[in-house]
């Protein structure tokens, strides 16, 4: 509604004078469209550039009562320092693996699961099903954490009592490497899918249901319904939030990893989110912290505009 | 029906945006509060000197050591009114929780927002310390700071003191027990076994391994976790103190001082707690044991031998095991730390003469009043004040004798923790424990600490320079990784020797050689 009266009065301009009006008659004109941008300009300036001008302790041996302007240039140092760590490949291993399991795994199963909520007829099923997969969503990771140490704990774990009683040997899940990635990444899905899902339903409840009526009248079954109609309503959903996925490839969850990580999974579960923690945060050497963050931001930046090319050019979607 | 919708999405987003532009305004407002708050208490400060009677404010930042403390302005607990009242200052005291307090005190730092006095373990993980914003309390010290000369040891000064200037106000150790920690058993498990004091690392080992197959707790399963310990190897040290040293020790070896985590006989203890994982001696979740966890598994008659410190077998030990399993008379003690295998020197848990400090920043209005403050804590009217709480309340003086309600004491267990300055009160122990087979308990554990214990080389020392920009070549970095590794089985006990040498590589020889430098430069 909005945007069409902005449309007709740029059209009653145009048609109206043929002088342009200056740029300010313009913006006084629509000066309550202006002011309500101003607050959300405000929060962008505040919130998102002005912090940006905090990455130059990156480049400083940052000391807190110095602050910005008083600490000492120390150029890359902080940099060499992260490169030259010899568990520098294994923390770009981790969280490129884990990110990836995300991607490859995590990702597909809201959508999924909201193209099979989509086809619910019973109203009261589907809304009962998607409450009780929303509500894993509110709960912290540190009881999320809790839940599965009780699951899987070899002392008192429910899966270990099992294996027990079945004649098994009880396993120490919490502590061997090779699980952990699927424990972070099953926990994963269980606590945002029906979350994530969301947005993909809220997009499937948008496509004209024109569409669907003239595709019967046409002779299609669900499926073809499904594949000509849903999936092509949504790809655009799907696309941007893929792109924005890959954007943050290079954060994988701090929250989540730090609660079930523990020495004995490093090899498999350390990322930088938890490196930075342990190296930084917890011994005040905020400096570090920070070029591993413009590390991280510079990598995610570059994967984005390459993702939002190949997706221009293959779907024609593209973020900007 | 769609064009409503979209005008209630721009509604609410019009709503949403102004309330973010509230926040910030109300963000903006909090920030620029202490600058106008500062010109207020220096106004309050002049008004102080004019009428002396006016209570000193006095600002202080400390651990709630993870207690539960009641909400509110700290002059509205009953407690700090009363400290307050006795020693004429208003206290403005901001408890932070224990469990990431020095980050939460950094980040206080970071934003401009440093009190008169903040609490620290040791005075070198002080920021203001390290930065030389400390006030030196010397003089203070000594013209308002009798009570404090008089009980606190040349060692605990010693600890706070760099450079000739004392920097901080030290609690002694509790119980004037310096090495902090000792190893706990199940009395009543050895008995029933008819199991020896073990003297060696071996005869431990078989204690655990009568603990771990005869069924001990009596309840016919084989649960029993024969030792117990949690995540980041943090306590166990009397187990690393069989072979003479402790994962934050710095300890001698031919010479040079060299970080406990990384020392050769390291080696052996590792070694030792590989052995015990193997023969499922130690609890098999050690590495991922919350404090939460691990304090369940003990008061549920799991636990046969534990590390903790010295006051804790009375409370909350043996207090709390006492009330949840009256029937199997529990009995918990302290043995001395026995003698690793082929190991000569002294055995136990690295000396701490402090347990924490208080320092004072450099701008503090009020340094006298202060150290005031704290010579009333340690004065024997503040001393029973933080064993007992209130008199009138909590305890009654009847001439000499004591008498005392722990049911009218909710504050105790915080109060102690945080007020504590002295090393062990006699009178206030035996009525507080109330019991006279547990106090003779707390006194033999305190003896049992006394008698060993490591010589800490490196008290005092600020921090070394390569440790704190690489943080991970502390024990708490890389070590926890390959320590694991060892003690589960997943590396070969030589995979230690190639851990330290990549330690060393890593920045690891400037430590040593920072670590040497100093001590051969303080302390010889």
């Amino acid at each position: 509604m909005e945007s069409g009266t902005v449309n007709g009065a740029i059209a009653k301009l145009s048609t109206g004078t043929p002088k342009k009006p200056g740029f300010w008659k313009y913006v006084l004109r629509h000066r309550a469209f202006y002011l309500m941008l101003v607050p959300g300009i405000l929060y962008f300036l505040v919130f998102k550039y002005f912090p940006l001008f905090g990455s130059v302790i990156a480049f400083q041996d940052f000391n807190i009562f110095k602050g910005f302007s008083g600490s000492d240039w120390v150029g890359f140092k902080w940099f060499e320092q992260l490169f030259t760590y010899d568990k520098f490949t294994r923390l770009l291993r981790n969280t490129l693996i884990i990110s990836l399991y995300q991607i490859v795994f995590a990702f597909p199963l809201p959508i999924v699961l909201a193209c099979l909520l989509n086809e619910v007829r019973s109203m009261a099923y589907k809304r009962i099903v998607q409450t009780v997969l929303y509500l894993p969503h509110f709960i912290s990771w540190t009881i999320v954490f809790g839940l599965t140490y009780m699951l899987l704990s070899p002392s008192q774990g429910l899966v270990n009592q099992l294996i027990a009683a079945t004649g098994g040997e009880s396993i120490a899940f919490l502590q061997k490497p090779e699980y952990f990635r699927t424990i972070i990444i099953s926990s994963g899905i269980w606590k945002e899918m029906g979350w994530n899902s969301i947005i993909f339903i809220a997009a499937l409840a948008g496509i004209n249901p024109a569409l669907y009526e003239a595709a019967r009248m046409d002779g299609a079954n669900r499926w073809k319904q499904f594949l000509h109609i849903s999936l092509p309503g949504i790809l655009p959903a799907i696309m941007i939030l893929l792109m924005l996925k890959i954007g943050h490839v290079m954060d994988s969850g701090f929250e989540q990893i730090w609660q079930f990580l523990n020495p004995a999974t490093y090899e498999t579960g350390d990322v930088f989110d938890t490196y930075t923690y342990r190296a930084g945060i917890l011994q005040g050497q905020y400096s570090i912290t920070t070029a591993i963050g413009l590390f991280k931001s510079v990598v995610g930046f570059v994967l984005l505009v390459i993702a939002n090319r190949v997706s221009k050019m293959t779907t024609g979607e593209g973020l900007y | 029906m769609k064009i409503n919708g979209t005008k209630w999405v721009t509604a609410l987003c019009s709503v949403v945006l102004l309330g973010s532009l509230a926040a910030c305004a109300s963000g903006g407002g909090n920030t620029s509060q202490p600058s106008q708050s500062a010109p207020a208490a220096s106004a309050d400060q002049t008004k102080a000197s004019e009428t002396p009677a006016a209570p000193a404010k006095i600002s202080l930042f400390i651990s709630n050591h993870a207690q539960q403390i009641p909400a509110g302005k700290s002059m509205d607990l009953a407690t700090v009114k009363y400290l307050g009242d006795k020693t004429n200052t208003d206290l403005d005291i901001t408890f932070l929780p224990h469990e990431n307090y020095m980050e939460q005190l950094r980040l206080k730092f970071a934003s401009g927002d440093i009190p008169d006095v903040h609490q620290v373990w040791g005075i070198e993980n002080s920021e203001l310390v390290t930065n030389g914003l400390a006030l030196d309390l010397k003089p203070y010290i000594d013209e308002y700071g009798p009570n404090l000369k008089k009980y606190i040891s040349q060692s605990a000064w010693d600890a706070v003191t760099l450079n000739g200037q004392i920097l901080a106000i030290p609690q002694m150790a509790q119980g004037n027990a310096p090495a902090e920690r000792v190893i706990f058993v199940r009395k009543d498990w050895m008995d029933k076994l008819n199991i020896d004091v073990p003297k060696t690392s071996d005869e431990f080992l078989d204690m655990l391994r009568a603990f771990r197959d005869n069924d001990p707790n009596g309840n016919g399963k084989k649960d029993e976790i024969p030792f117990s310990s949690r995540e980041k190897f943090e306590w166990a040290d009397n187990i690393f103190g069989m072979f003479g040293i402790n994962v934050d020790a710095n300890i001698m070896s031919n010479g040079e001082i060299i970080p406990g985590h990384v020392h050769p006989d390291m080696k052996n203890a590792l070694g030792l707690l590989r052995t015990m994982y193997e023969e499922k001696l130690i609890d098999a979740e050690m590495l991922t044991n919350t404090r939460a966890i691990w304090d369940q598994k003990i008061k549920s008659d799991l636990v046969g031998s534990w590390n903790h410190v010295v006051f804790g077998v009375w409370d909350p030990w043996q207090k709390e095991l006492s009330t949840l399993l009256p029937d199997k008379n529990p009995n918990v003690v302290a043995i001395p730390t026995p003698r690793g295998a082929g190991y000569e020197g002294p055995l136990g848990r690295v000396e701490k003469p402090v347990l924490k400090t208080f320092v004072v920043h450099k701008d503090a209005k009020d340094p006298a009043a202060i150290v005031q403050m704290f010579d009333w804590l340690i004065s024997e009217e503040g001393q029973l004040f933080t064993e007992l709480g209130i008199e009138g309340d909590t305890y009654t003086k009847n001439g000499d004798a004591l008498s005392y309600n722990s049911d009218a004491d909710t504050d105790l267990r915080w109060r102690t923790a945080v007020f504590t300055l002295h090393g062990f009160h006699e009178q206030a122990q035996k009525v507080l424990i109330n019991n006279e087979e547990s106090y003779n308990k707390l006194v033999e554990t305190i003896k049992t600490s006394q008698a060993e214990g490591l010589p800490n080389l490196t008290a005092g020392m600020p921090p070394s320079e390569t440790l704190t920009k690489n943080a991970d070549l502390s024990y708490k970095g890389s070590f926890q990784e390959a320590a694991a590794k060892i003690m589960l089985g997943e590396k070969p006990l030589d995979y230690f020797d190639e851990f330290v040498e990549s330690w060393k590589k890593q920045g690891g020889n400037d430590v040593i050689k920072e670590l040497t430098d100093w001590y051969n430069a303080n302390r010889q």
